[in-house]
C-alpha cells in the first residue's frame, strides 16, 4: 500500500491497531521506515532552512534604514523560499509518494523592486513561507519525537542487560515492558507525524485556490453536469420521437411495398424494378434509422440496463466479442450511457482498424466506481491524436469526471480502461 | 387460419394485418394492449397470436407477460412475439415449460415480407422462429470452452438451426447436401455433449437451454 495522502495514513493506522500481527508487522513495514526517513530529513531541512530565513528576516528588519539591505534581504528570502518549496516538495514525493501540484508563478523572479513587491504581496508567497516556519518547529520536534520513540524504546528493552535490580528507577523487567510498548507504538507515532506533515504540505505547498476560484469550480462542475444531463435527456427524447414516429411509418411503408411486390401481378419490367428498388430502399432506411437510434440512446439500454445492451452490441459485432458484466444494481443513466457509448465506439474501431480476430468487454461495479475494460488482439498503434473517434471517447468520459486510459503499442494489443464515478 | 394481432402503433398494426391477409391468414381481431389481447383470445379462440413485447400502459413488457399467461391457459396456441430489441431473458421465459409454436422476431423483419410469412407459418405449424440476432446474442454469452471448439461452419449450422430452420432449409441456405448437414449437426452435438435428437423443436430448445443455462456464470 502506497501512502499517497495524509488520509491514507490514518486509515493505515487503523488497520495497524486492528490486528496484533499487523502491530508487529508495522515495525518493518516499508511505509514506517519511509515515514521515519521523511521526518528525519524534514527535521534537518526544516531546522537549517528556518534558521537561514530567520537570519535573513532579522537582516532585513534591522537594515531597514539602509534601503539596499532590505531589498537584498527580500530578494534572498524570496529566492531561497522558492528553492526551499521545491526541495520540500521533492522530499514529500520521494518519501511519501505525495505529488503536490505546482502552478506557474505569476511573474518570473528578477531582482527588480517592482517584481519583489508584487511577489511579497501575493498570498501564495506567505502561505509557502508559513510552511517553512512551521517546518522549523514541527520538523525539528517531530524528528526528535520519532527518533526518541525508537531509541528510548530500544534502550529500555535492553534495561535488564545493564541495570541491576537495586537501581533507583524501577525493576529492569518493568522498564523492559515499557520499552516494548514504546517500540510497538513507534511506527504509529512515526506515521502519524508524517501524515500531519503531509497534510500541512498539501494545504500549504500545493495549488492554492482563492474562495472565488473554489466557488467558480463548484459552479462550473454543477453547470457541466446539468449540460451533460440535458444532452442525455435530449438524446432519449429524440430516440422516443424516432421510435414513435419515423420508425413506425417507415416500417409500415416497407411492409406495404413488400405486399405490393408480392401481390401485384403483371407489372411491366420497369414498374417491377422500381417497386423492388423502393422496397429495398425503405428497408435500408429502416436499418439506418435503427443504427442511428442505437448510437443515440437505445431502448434496450433505457429499459434493461447496461448488461443487456452490451450483449446486444457484442452480438452485432463482426468479430467474436466476449462479454462479462458483473453488476448488482443499475447505475445512473448518464453513466450507463457513457459506458455504452464507449463500448460501442471501441468495438466499431476494433472492427474497422485493429485487424483483430477477437475482443472482450469486461464491466465491474465497485461501491463508487464503474470499471469498463475493452481489449482486442489486433495490431495496436491506435493514436488519439489522429482521428477524432478516440478523442471523442475520452471527452465523453471526462464529461462525467471519469478516467480514460488507452494502451496501444504498435503490434498490439489495444486496451481501453475506463473508470466512471457512480455513487451508490 | 384465424389470427389476433396485438400492437399499439396503429400504423404498424394495420400494416401487419394487411401482411397477414396477403399470407392467407384471416385476421379476426386487432388490439392495442395486453388486456384486450387476453379478452380477445378468450372470446374468439384464434389459431395464432402475433403480439408486440412492449405495449401500453407501461410500455415495458406487457405483451410478453400476456404471452406467458396465454402459454399457461392455452398451451397449444402458437404465439409470435415482435420486439424492438433482443432481450435474452424474454426468450428464456418464452421457451420454458412446453415450448411449441413460439417465435421471437425483431420488428424490422416484417419488411421482408416473404421471410416474415415463412416464420409465421413455422410458428403456426408448431415450430419455432428465433431472430438471427437472438441466436447471435445467446452465442455471445456462451463464448469460451465448448463453443470455441466448433468450426465456423458448425457455428453457422447451429445458428440457423436455432432460428428454427429444418435440415433441408439449412442445406439450401449454405449450399450443402442434407447428408453433410447431418454430419455437421452430429459432430456439433458430440462437441457440445448433447444427445442426438431427431425432433426438430427439441434439438433447438435443447441447444438454447444449454446455451442459456451455462451462460449465466
Amino acid at each position: 500500500m502506497r501512502p499517497d495522502t495524509g488520509r491514507n495514513y490514518s486509515s493505515h493506522m487503523d488497520s495497524v491497531s486492528g490486528a496484533p500481527s499487523a502491530l508487529v508487522k508495522a515495525l518493518w513495514a516499508p511505509a514506517t521506515w519511509r515515514a521515519l526517513a521523511h521526518l528525519v530529513s524534514g527535521g534537518i531541512i526544516g531546522f537549517a532552512s528556518g534558521l537561514t530565513l530567520l537570519l535573513l528576516l532579522i537582516l532585513t528588519l534591522f537594515g531597514a534604514p539602509t534601503v539596499i539591505l532590505p531589498l537584498v534581504g527580500c530578494a534572498l528570502i524570496l529566492k531561497l523560499g522558492g528553492a526551499l518549496t521545491a526541495l520540500q516538495r521533492s522530499r514529500h514525493r520521494a518519501f511519501l509518494s505525495l505529488d503536490l501540484p505546482t502552478e506557474p508563478s505569476s511573474v518570473p523572479f528578477t531582482v527588480n523592486p517592482q517584481v519583489l513587491v508584487r511577489r511579497l504581496g501575493e498570498r501564495r508567497t506567505w502561505v509557502r513561507f508559513g510552511y517553512h516556519v512551521f517546518a522549523v518547529f514541527f520538523g525539528y520536534g517531530a524528528a526528535w519525537l520519532a527518533v526518541a520513540a525508537w531509541a528510548f524504546g530500544l534502550a529500555l528493552i535492553a534495561a535488564p542487560l545493564y541495570l541491576g535490580e537495586g537501581n533507583e528507577f524501577a525493576h529492569p523487567y518493568v522498564l523492559c515492558g515499557f520499552g516494548i510498548a514504546l517500540v510497538l507504538a513507534a511506527p504509529w507515532t512515526t506515521r502519524g507525524l508524517a501524515a500531519l506533515d503531509a497534510l500541512a504540505a498539501s494545504r500549504m505547498l500545493g495549488v492554492l485556490r482563492s474562495e472565488e476560484q473554489e466557488r467558480r469550480i463548484t459552479d462550473l462542475t454543477a453547470s457541466r453536469s446539468a449540460t451533460v444531463d440535458a444532452a442525455d435527456a435530449e438524446r432519449r427524447r429524440i430516440e422516443r420521437d424516432l421510435h414513435d414516429g419515423a420508425q413506425q411509418r417507415i416500417t409500415a411503408l416497407a411492409v406495404d411495398l413488400g405486399i405490393a411486390r408480392a401481390t401485384i401481378p403483371d407489372l411491366s419490367e420497369d414498374a417491377d424494378r422500381a417497386l423492388a428498388r423502393a422496397h429495398e430502399e425503405s428497408k435500408q432506411v429502416l436499418a439506418e434509422l435503427r443504427d442511428l437510434v442505437r448510437g443515440l440512446h437505445p431502448a434496450i439500454l433505457e429499459d434493461r440496463g447496461l448488461d443487456a445492451a452490451l450483449s446486444a452490441v457484442a452480438a452485432r459485432s463482426p468479430i467474436p466479442v466476449r462479454v462479462k458484466v458483473v453488476m448488482d444494481r443499475r447505475v445512473p443513466r448518464d453513466i450507463e450511457a457513457v459506458a455504452y457509448f464507449v463500448a460501442c465506439e471501441s468495438l466499431t474501431n476494433v472492427a474497422k482498424h485493429a485487424e483483430a480476430t477477437r475482443a472482450a468487454i469486461e464491466v465491474s461495479l465497485e461501491p463508487a466506481l464503474l470499471r469498463l475494460h475493452i481489449v482486442d488482439n489486433g495490431s495496436g498503434g491506435a493514436d488519439p491524436d489522429r482521428g477524432t473517434g478516440l478523442r471523442g471517447l475520452a471527452d465523453r468520459v471526462r464529461s462525467v469526471d471519469g478516467n480514460f486510459r488507452l494502451t496501444s503499442p504498435v503490434g498490439g494489443p489495444t486496451s481501453i480502461e475506463v473508470e466512471l464515478p457512480c455513487a451508490s | 387460419m384465424r389470427v389476433v394481432i396485438a400492437e399499439d402503433s396503429v400504423l404498424l398494426r394495420e400494416g401487419l394485418a394487411r401482411l397477414m391477409e396477403v399470407g392467407g391468414f384471416a385476421v379476426i381481431d386487432t388490439v392495442g394492449d395486453a388486456e384486450q389481447l387476453l379478452r380477445s383470445v378468450e372470446r374468439d379462440c384464434p389459431d395464432l397470436v402475433v403480439a408486440d413485447v412492449r405495449m401500453p400502459p407501461d410500455q415495458s413488457d406487457e405483451g410478453l407477460r400476456a404471452a406467458l399467461v396465454l402459454r399457461r391457459t392455452h398451451p397449444d396456441l402458437p404465439i409470435l412475439m415482435l420486439s424492438q430489441y433482443v432481450e435474452e431473458r424474454y426468450v428464456t421465459e418464452l421457451l420454458t415449460g412446453r415450448p411449441r409454436g413460439i417465435g421471437y422476431l425483431l420488428k424490422d423483419r416484417v419488411a421482408d415480407v416473404r421471410e416474415f410469412l415463412d416464420a409465421v407459418e413455422r410458428v403456426a405449424g408448431g415450430g419455432t422462429a428465433l431472430d438471427p440476432e437472438v441466436v447471435s446474442q445467446l452465442l455471445v454469452r456462451r463464448q469460451g470452452d465448448e463453443l470455441d471448439r466448433l468450426t465456423p461452419r458448425e457455428r453457422e449450422v447451429l445458428a440457423l438451426m436455432a432460428e428454427g430452420h429444418s435440415n433441408s432449409a439449412i442445406g439450401a441456405t449454405l449450399f450443402l447436401s442434407d447428408g453433410s448437414i447431418s454430419k455437421h449437426i452430429n459432430s456439433m452435438f458430440t462437441k457440445l455433449g448433447l444427445p442426438r435428437r431427431d425432433i426438430h423443436n427439441r434439438r433447438v430448445l435443447a441447444i438454447l437451454k444449454y446455451l442459456r443455462a451455462s451462460g449465466e456464470d
